[in-house]
């Protein structure tokens, strides 16, 4: 079966971006980001339908976009950013995605790539040893009780500090403090719980990595000083999830927003997009348990963040404050938050869904630490294990054009079992370790799954936000060890 | 492509960039709902792998034969996330209009035996639809992977 054969009309706005014209049920236009020469790579049609389809939801405000990552995603399209009003919108769990706040935390260090080199395969392996990865990973000493769980859904990433994993400081550098608000563990399922207890600290699997990486090139000297990031010096970057426990409550809530959605007399183009109005009981519900899995999320991060750290110290035998291995930034790129933007002049509360799609807050803004005040909110970007990673800045023009939105990442250009069919042929370990960069997995099919050719280049999608202007380049990242799942 | 024929269902499955697709038909309700748990048992580990050994009941109440068939995918993730059970063999029997039981004989991960060939996150309700042509039920589900 194909994912859809409908074709849709767009036109060119400008270099960086298409316009889709409203019509039929669409309440607002469609914008997607996306350049010709990415177009010319090949655009996947039935991913323009989806901004179409989105655009005919109630209460959406603006346009329906979607950054220069997009591709067909589960109802609403992967890179896809919708603000709803809140009075009159509505709230969807296909618009955040299955691993509610998967997300992205880059930490920097004063290592220089060079003198980490010779102990590079020893880092490799503490990873590998210190954070719980692969295909139902889970912590041996670490099983929640229901009440934990709860504090752990209330609190986020607080609480993993508050047990000793990393410290207060850290938090300053977390999207929201690495706790949205309005989370409660009361309306989560007890498979969710089920799904979750073990899984706290935990890699997961798929295109789930920890990853050392060096500062290969920097292309905003002050930006970069301000986030502490320095040519030749070495990085750290981590990307997971929710785990089951996100999985199970987008699970448990289809269900109940697919009746919610039909009770509302709401039409949806695909049954996908169920949804509920957001001031509805399962509107609201949803909103609850959503945030629950995000802060879940949060608290996942902090504790592999301190995991990274007990592993470079046992390694390097030095403390991970005298290597400087502290957070740059945090971000979520699957959720859907309470946000209030500008809109035709006044202020408004809105809910922004962002699936597949980071935040990018301009300078001055009150949500950002005080030492990124004067320079907008880092961007984190990662490509393939091959490539590199970028650290963008978030802009005014994002501010004005995408409910302060951003790309997040590189996407899919080969299925698993192609890539697995490819990889076959390939020694992808050795091809990676010609290039300078050692890797481990957990799955012994990972690697081809996970291969750089399975997914487009980076770099493709980061100049045309770097152009259009809604983030600005920082620095460039290059990959020396990964562990995956 | 995997491809299962018994008397009573038939499935095949089609991997995506992102996520997989199973197709099932079969001649009554009971029978879709087993085709959709065994070519979901098949896709990850293979059948002729999995070893029937410790049973689970569910029973299911459903709005419709959609959400039955989700409900039901959604269970064997959850048995498989929580537990590492596979299914190897599943009985369903309509308990009444709006209801089934579903016994699923299933064997546990192990890793010396069991090779993840995919390993399934999530249903999903995109293109969702269960048709009935010639006296036969079909469904197509689109699993996260």
């Amino acid at each position: 079966m194909s994912k859809g054969t409908q074709t849709i009309k767009f036109e060119r706005l400008d270099k960086d971006r298409i316009l889709i014209p409203k019509t039929g049920a669409m309440r607002v236009d469609g914008i997607v980001f996306v350049s010709e020469n990415m177009m010319k790579k090949g655009m996947d049609d039935a991913a323009l339908v989806q901004v179409a389809n989105v655009a005919t939801l109630p209460g959406i405000v603006g346009a329906s976009l979607a950054m220069p990552d997009i591709h067909w995603g589960y109802g609403f399209p992967i890179g896809g950013v919708a603000a709803f009003d809140e009075d009159e919108g509505i709230i969807s769990p296909g618009g955040v995605g299955y691993d509610i706040n998967c997300g992205v935390r880059l930490l920097r260090s004063d290592l220089l790539a060079d003198e980490i080199k010779d102990s590079l395969p020893a880092l490799v392996r503490a990873l590998f040893a210190w954070i719980p990865t692969g295909v139902g990973s889970h912590q041996k000493e670490m099983t929640l009780s229901k009440h934990e769980m709860a504090e752990v859904s209330k609190k986020g990433a607080r609480w993993a500090v508050e047990r000793g994993f990393g410290v207060e400081e850290d938090l300053a550098f977390l999207e929201e403090q690495g706790c949205i608000r309005g989370a409660s563990f009361d309306v989560v399922s007890d498979k969710a719980y089920e799904r979750g207890r073990k899984q706290l600290g935990t890699l997961g699997s798929g295109n789930h990595f920890v990853e050392i990486g060096v500062v290969e090139e920097v292309y905003d000297e002050k930006v970069a000083n301000a986030f502490g990031l320095e040519k030749g010096k070495v990085t750290v970057t981590i990307h997971t999830g929710s785990r089951g426990f996100g999985h199970q409550i987008c699970t448990d809530f289809i269900p109940i927003m697919d009746k919610a959605a039909r009770n509302a007399g709401i039409y949806l183009p695909d049954r996908q997009l169920a949804c509920a109005p957001i001031k509805s009981s399962e509107g609201q519900r949803y909103y609850q348990a959503m945030a629950s899995a995000a802060n879940f999320a949060f608290a996942n991060r902090q504790i592999i963040s301190d995991e990274v750290r007990r592993a470079f110290e046992e390694v390097l035998g030095r403390s991970w404050r005298d290597m400087g291995l502290r957070v740059v930034y945090d971000v979520a790129h699957n959720i859907a938050k309470r946000e209030v933007h500008e809109v035709g002049g006044r202020k408004v509360t809105l809910y922004v869904h962002r699936k597949g799609a980071t935040r990018a807050l301009p300078p001055g803004h009150e949500a950002l630490p005080d030492a990124y005040k004067h320079v907008g909110q880092p961007v984190l970007v990662p490509g393939d294990m091959g490539r590199y990673s970028y650290v963008l800045v978030g802009s005014e023009k994002a501010m004005k054009d995408t409910f302060a939105s951003s790309c997040h990442g590189a996407g899919r250009v080969l299925s698993r079992h192609e890539a697995i069919r490819q990889g076959k042929k390939r020694d992808i370990k050795k091809e990676l370790k010609d290039k300078g960069i050692l890797v481990m997995v957990a799955g012994s099919e990972t690697l081809a799954e996970e291969m750089p050719d399975a997914y487009k280049d980076v770099e493709d999608v980061v100049e045309v936000v770097h152009s259009s202007g809604i983030a600005k380049k920082v620095v460039k990242i290059r990959p020396m060890g990964v562990i995956k799942g | 492509m995997l491809d299962n024929t018994s008397r009573r269902y038939a499935y095949k499955t089609i991997a995506h960039t992102a996520d997989f697709m199973i197709h099932i038909e079969a001649q009554d309700i009971e029978s879709l709902v087993e085709g959709t748990v065994m070519a979901l048992s098949d896709s990850m580990f293979g059948l002729e792998n999995l070893r029937p050994q410790t049973t689970k009941v569910i029973t299911v109440s459903f709005d419709d034969v959609e959400m039955l068939i989700f409900q039901v995918a959604s269970e064997v993730v959850f048995m498989f996330d929580t537990e590492t059970l596979i299914p190897a063999r599943v009985e369903a029997k309509m308990a009444d209009d709006r209801t089934m039981e579903v016994v699923f004989i299933c064997d546990r991960f192990d890793e010396k035996r069991h090779k993840p060939r995919v390993i399934f996150k999530a249903p999903t309700l995109h293109g969702l639809k269960v048709s009935r042509k010639k006296g036969k039920l079909f469904v197509r589900i689109l699993m996260d992977v």
